[in-house]
């Protein structure tokens, strides 16, 4: 937003700075009222006419993946904080930013691997 | 019960071998596998279903070979892994179970109807339409297991499924493998869990080293630690 208001002045800045606020708000209301196996189904629908070059299974599939990962990643974070304030590195971002990388590769690693055993190997 | 045949396997990690020169038949209703950190369990266990493609040898499961019928085979072999985090895939408990259930022709009722029935065995219920995450270390546990047999495998295969658990939840979860009609391949470090199991097999250094009745390879596995 500073530099918003530096490149084009403070009223293009907080319209938008509200614009962003509003569609926060608007993706925290759709994911509280609207299952993700609705929003699979959408994205079938809506892709059907694209189906010869876009698999819309799968893409509906990388939204729940990614929706499912964000408690998962926060959780993470939360425990190298943790690590992070036991080991008395407190501070430092190295310390925070290499272990989370770390582990939410590992992660990922495990939860593909989980993916093929439940019958997603395509 | 199906027949799971390993033929003359080996594996290895890099310079790092897990499985050396491996036969074994499995046909056995319960069958529990033990060894140290690092024996090759968790790589033998995951050859079954094809997680894990051997550099020699060959993995049969009631003849269809794993490494070329992948998707059948993981039709008919569901597998539990140690941490639920890691293998629940939806958002919500119920969509994580009826996400099992996709691509097998079944009708949108079929689906509810065969998803409703899984929590209800496992008691969960009333967490239905819950954020999974949510859930208890022992609650996911038991969501990872109803989104595995809500498909109806033939086998259930588990690495560690205790082992994140506390007492209680672990001995709910042994109760739910000790009442399963499935063929179940346990890897655990809780030898009790395996004291009725119908046989054992012990791995150490990527070999077996005893393997019959649980008294024998449980014994032979205590004699190895001391």
């Amino acid at each position: 937003m500073p530099i918003q208001a530096l490149l084009a002045g403070w009223a293009p800045a907080a319209l938008m700075a509200g614009r962003l606020l509003v569609a926060v708000a608007l993706a925290a209301l759709f994911t509280l009222t609207t299952t993700v196996t609705a929003v699979l189904e959408g994205f079938q629908r809506l892709l059907r006419p694209f189906g010869r070059w876009v698999d819309a299974d799968r893409v509906g599939l990388l939204v729940a993946i990614t929706l499912r990962c964000i408690p998962l990643v926060a959780e993470i974070v939360t425990e190298v904080l943790e690590a992070r304030r036991a080991r008395g590195t407190q501070g430092s971002l190295l310390a925070l930013a290499v272990p989370v990388v770390v582990r939410s590769l590992y992660a990922a690693d495990a939860i593909g691997e989980a993916l093929v055993a439940r019958g997603l190997d395509d | 019960m199906s027949t799971i045949v390993f033929d003359g396997v080996s594996h290895s990690f890099g310079d790092r071998r897990v499985l050396r020169d491996l036969s074994l038949t499995l046909t056995e209703r319960r069958i529990g596998i033990v060894g140290a950190n690092g024996s090759g369990k968790s790589t033998l266990v995951r050859l079954i279903n094809g997680l894990v493609t051997p550099d020699a040898g060959t993995v049969t499961v009631d003849g269809l070979l794993v490494a070329k019928n992948a998707r059948e085979v993981r039709r008919r072999v569901g597998f539990i892994f140690t941490n639920p985090d890691n293998q629940i895939v939806m958002p919500t408990v119920e969509e994580d179970v009826a996400f099992s259930l996709r691509k097998r022709g079944l009708s949108a009722a079929e689906i509810a109807g065969r998803t409703r029935e899984a929590l209800d065995r496992f008691g969960l219920s009333a967490h239905a339409a819950h954020p999974a995450h949510r859930l208890s270390g022992g609650q996911k546990q038991l969501l990872a297991l109803a989104a595995v047999l809500v498909g109806e495998p033939r086998v259930v295969v588990a690495d560690e499924p205790t082992t994140l658990l506390d007492a209680r939840n672990s001995r709910r979860i042994a109760d739910l493998f000790r009442a399963m009609t499935q063929q179940v391949i346990v890897v655990t470090h809780q030898l009790d869990l395996l004291e009725d199991f119908d046989r054992v097999i012990c791995i150490e250094d990527g070999a077996i080293v005893a393997d019959g009745a649980p008294a024998v390879a449980i014994d032979a596995y205590r004699a190895l630690l001391a």
